[in-house]
């Protein structure tokens, strides 16, 4: 497997300053020193949950965000160096699912002319070319032939991401960006979503980097998993080692929040995570995290544990990382 | 059981549109026991939010309640006045909804509002009320609760305020608290929180819960029966264990199999084919007819009735219409 | 299957149509707003054949006539005549072709300005946008009327500057509301996509934003055509308007406005007119709201 992107030390503050007169100057660091890469053929996963700055990596990387700081090298190219009309030619290779199928959709645009558009906007077809493609792209996801001239409002939601969906592979981008593409959609819905996306990543062989808030939706897809807390990666490895020997304290909390389906396991002796996600404008110091971690020292309340390979190919920011064997599925199983 | 808390009984909530008439609740039955946590699971479009804004009497135009009954604490609510249901609303019913930034005003304090309930229903003076108020945000585990007391809603976070409106909605001892996808809107760390402090809070305080939802993670945790609606009908109904160990209902199978198994390893999802048709374009007969794996003709002619199968199991199934036919 | 497009094409216009008359039939007010345009519009243009007088012709001999249906009116001026014995049917036939072309050309004008700006200062933002914005302010502080006045009164009164005073002057109006839009509309995602496509910023303003505002605009505009209407007639009335012997519905109000207590259908005929046009516009605007909007009817 060849490397697909890298992206090195990237971070993003926005100015969060109020008030006329106290003017001192407020930053959110949103993305902070984020590294990571993604192989061709992969799919990763990020996790987090509300500001954990998943999204905004997502848009940075999409470029519909300036870095503040930071490297995103693509394919070999460094995507900020890259002049702005290179940088649109550049941009058929990065494709993006948004999570909310109802603003994604141009509402007075045609399914015809919605996955048309990256289509005219990059290649040149004539009538009859252009509609045969659409209507490819249709079968590709599932799309009834006949709902090439209907208008978004028609949809359900699940339909909708597959409008979405057929729009993203139209023009067979090397990496796309799955942004929440379950988490506003039905139950019985998400699962053929994520069913679809996994299916056109094989035959396809695409790059995903798939975006969501819990570890149920990317634990399906996903090759590696990333999880984020207040802008930073904590834990970075595979979907196996991350599920049964989670290094992170708060990798250990997220999987045993997840309810589950089962009322015989009810959880009721569990150790859940307390407190609250601190605002993210005053991260607390040291470990982000010491604030809720149960296993937290002085050190952590003073040291930022640097974010290194623990493991073979387990990447954590942690001073006292976890032993083996904490996670939610035990390690003699089959997967 | 005697101890019935709230009868619902063939409840039908029909919405009146310019399109035509939406059967959102329809011929809908249950029961919640006291002290008992009663779960209605449904996606978009099943009526099991209309079914609880219903009990509270909060349809409104081009929705109409059109028949049924719904006995709470041996009053039917239908028939009560609108003076009535206020007094009963918030003070013997009280509701969580999924949103709390917008079920709290802006421009009022915690307190406030707060405080505002415990008077309206405890009569009590503005000082007692605060104490009140600053006992039950201690009781939902909000640290500094005369701090949060004092603070306006946007200040708080997500999870913060669904505590508030927790304590709002029990501050006066409410028997029935309707929460309606109360941790839907919450990061999952938050939720767990939540749903634990719901469990504990209840046995202390011997309140029921209806509790609408989509995931089935948190029925699992929570419920002690549950009710799946599709299409504005319940479609099965059992206590928890025996709906979650075997289900009869081949859509409370899909949903089963389509939610994913965050414990074990399993590659491909199973999901349900097609989406939850339009209100106008469910089928005649059974409404799961045209997305089932075992649909017969005469599940597309009429509409299986619900059906006691075992002792507190009843599913609405052509499959089940015989109580010997066993799926498998 | 992609033989089949020609006639699907077809099918989609034919149901665009439909779609509308469906719409139409469905609003009362929007068939009433229609019928009323169409009247006018058709007077305007067949004026000369409509009219049964030429409308300076004047006739000292018969002056203040009445209405037919009041004692001294007659058959020959319908609704009577004014001070200098004009036929005030004929005024306000002929009339109703300046009102219309000063009340929908400066629209257009304004409107062309104001959805430019709006479009663009909103989408790019920085300072173009902060510059039309505070432009845009600027001409808000004065008065439009007084503008409106001293522009008129700087270039000389006519049509053709009337229609440019008034167009220059409304540009702001439409120019904050589509601003305003473009700035909620370009957070939704499908924007984003289009940018993510690669799609060049003026096609994204073009075919993502604008089939967007267009509508709040259109319901703008026809408002915006009925107070233009008043508008001219008030600068008319102010003898800054059209100059005879042009005739506007304006003009006839003014001419007549001394004869209120004595004569007043002079006043009343054309102030009808200038109401019923202003109401038939609104109601049409109202529909086309609807029209405008795919999701209204399938």
């Amino acid at each position: 497997m060849s490397q697909l992107l890298e992206v090195k030390g990237l971070k993003k503050s926005f100015d969060v300053t109020r008030g006329l007169i106290k003017r001192k100057k407020q930053y959110l660091h949103a993305v902070n020193d984020v590294s990571f890469s993604v192989q061709k053929g992969e799919v990763l996963g990020i996790v987090g949950e509300s500001g954990c700055g998943k999204s905004t990596l997502g848009n940075l990387i999409i470029q519909l965000l300036e870095p503040t700081e930071g490297e995103i090298i693509f394919d070999g190219v460094d995507l900020r160096k890259l002049p702005p009309e290179q940088l649109r030619k550049k941009r058929e290779d990065i494709q993006m699912v948004f999570q909310d199928p109802f603003s994604s959709l141009n509402p007075r645009k045609r399914v015809f002319d919605i996955i048309a558009e990256p289509l005219k906007t990059h290649g040149s077809y004539n009538k009859v070319e252009l509609e045969h493609e659409v209507l490819q792209l249709m079968d590709v996801v599932g799309l009834n032939r006949s709902y090439l001239n209907r208008y978004p409002h028609e949809f359900s939601g699940g339909q909708r991401q597959r409008i979405g969906i057929a729009r993203a592979i139209a023009l067979k981008p090397k990496l796309i960006i799955c942004d929440e593409p379950v988490s506003a959609l039905d139950v019985s819905i998400q699962s053929q979503i994520l069913n679809l996306l996994k299916k056109l990543q094989k035959e396809l062989q695409l790059t995903y980097i798939f975006i969501a808030h819990g570890l149920p939706a990317v634990k399906h897809v996903s090759d590696r998993i990333a999880v984020m807390y207040l802008g930073k990666i904590v834990e970075l490895t595979t979907k196996e080692n991350l599920f049964t020997n989670p290094m992170h304290p708060y990798t250990e909390g997220l999987l045993s929040a997840i309810p589950i389906p089962d009322p015989t396991a009810r959880k009721d002796e569990r150790r859940l995570l307390e407190g609250d996600i601190p605002n993210p404008v005053n991260p607390p110091t040291g470990c982000a995290f010491h604030t809720r971690c149960p296993y937290k020292t002085e050190l952590c309340e003073r040291v930022e544990p640097e974010f290194t390979e623990k493991r073979d190919g387990h990447f954590t920011a942690c001073h006292h990382p976890l032993k083996e064997g904490k996670g939610i599925i035990s390690q003699h199983e089959k997967y | 059981m005697n101890d019935i808390l709230l009868e619902v009984k063939q409840l039908k909530t029909y919405f009146f549109t310019e399109d035509g008439i939406v059967p959102a609740v329809d011929d809908v039955s249950f029961n919640i026991h006291k002290g008992e946590t009663v779960a209605i699971v449904g996606e978009s479009g099943s009526g099991k939010s209309v079914t609880s804004l219903s009990i509270m009497r909060l349809i409104e135009e081009p929705g109409k309640i059109v028949g049924g009954e719904i006995n709470f604490e041996g009053i039917n609510l239908n028939k009560v006045p609108r003076m009535k249901m206020r007094e009963i609303r918030g003070n013997r019913i009280a509701m969580v909804f999924q949103e709390p930034l917008t079920s709290l005003n802006p421009v009022f304090t915690v307190g406030n509002q707060l405080a505002e309930s415990i008077k309206l229903h405890q009569k009590k003076s503005k000082k007692e009320a605060r104490e009140i108020g600053i006992e039950m945000l201690r009781k939902v585990g909000i640290a500094r609760p005369d701090k949060v007391y004092d603070q306006y809603p946007h200040a708080l976070s997500g999870g913060m305020r669904q505590r508030v409106m927790i304590a709002m909605a029990l501050s006066c001892s409410p028997k029935l608290l309707i929460a309606d996808e109360p941790t839907t809107a919450l990061d999952v760390t938050i939720q767990a929180q939540i749903l634990r402090l719901m469990r504990d809070l209840i046995k202390e305080l011997d309140t029921s819960i209806l509790l609408i939802t989509h995931d089935l993670g948190v029925v699992a945790e929570m419920a002690d029966t549950v009710v799946v609606m599709y299409g504005g009908q319940v479609v099965e109904k059992a206590d928890v264990f025996t709906l979650f160990k075997e289900p009869k209902h081949p859509y409370t199978k899909g949903l089963m199999d389509s939610s994913p198994k965050i414990h074990e390893w399993n590659e491909e999802l199973v999901s349900i084919p097609g989406t939850v048709p339009s209100p106008f374009e469910f089928p005649i007969g059974c409404k799961f007819a045209d997305r089932c794996p075992h649909v017969m003709n005469k599940c597309k002619e009429e509409i299986p009735s619900l059906i006691e199968i075992r002792k507190g199991q009843e599913v609405r199934c052509w499959l089940h219409s015989e109580k010997v036919v066993d799926l498998e | 299957m992609p033989d089949s497009l020609p006639m699907q094409n077809n099918l989609v216009k034919n149901s665009k149509w439909k779609r509308w008359l469906k719409l139409l039939l469905r609003s009362k007010t929007g068939t009433v707003g229609l019928l009323i345009v169409l009247t006018i519009v058709f007077v305007a243009i067949f004026a000369p054949w409509l009219a049964p007088y030429e409308h300076s012709v004047i006739d000292p001999l018969n002056t203040h006539k009445p209405p037919f249906w009041m004692e001294g009116g007659d058959m020959a001026n319908v609704l009577g005549t004014d001070n200098l014995g004009r036929d005030i049917l004929s005024r306000i036939i002929y009339g109703s072709q300046v009102s219309l072309l000063v009340g929908i050309s400066s629209v257009v004008l304004a409107g062309v300005i104001g959805v430019l700006v709006g479009l663009f200062a909103g989408y790019f933002g920085g300072f173009l946008d902060a510059f039309f914005m505070r432009l845009a302010d600027s001409f808000l502080a004065i008065p439009n009327i007084l503008l409106a006045l001293v522009m008129l009164g700087v270039f000389g009164p006519g049509l053709m500057t009337l229609i440019l005073v008034l167009g220059v002057t409304n540009w702001v109006q439409y120019a904050r509301i589509i601003r305003g839009e473009v700035l909620s509309i370009k957070e939704r995602d499908f924007v984003r996509a289009a940018k993510t496509i690669g799609v060049k910023n003026r096609n994204i303003i073009f075919s993502h934003l604008y089939p967007n505002v267009i509508s709040s605009f259109i319901v703008v505009a026809t408002l915006s055509v009925a107070s233009t209407i008043i508008l001219e007639s008030s600068l008319s009335f102010l003898g800054l308007g059209i100059q005879p012997p042009q005739v506007s519905w304006g003009t006839i109000l003014s001419d007549g406005r001394d004869y209120l207590a004595t004569s007043w259908w002079l006043a009343t005929f054309p102030g009808l007119a200038i109401t019923i046009a202003v109401l038939g516009i609104i109601f049409l605007g109202d529909w086309l709201r609807d029209v405008m909007d795919p999701r209204s009817v399938k």
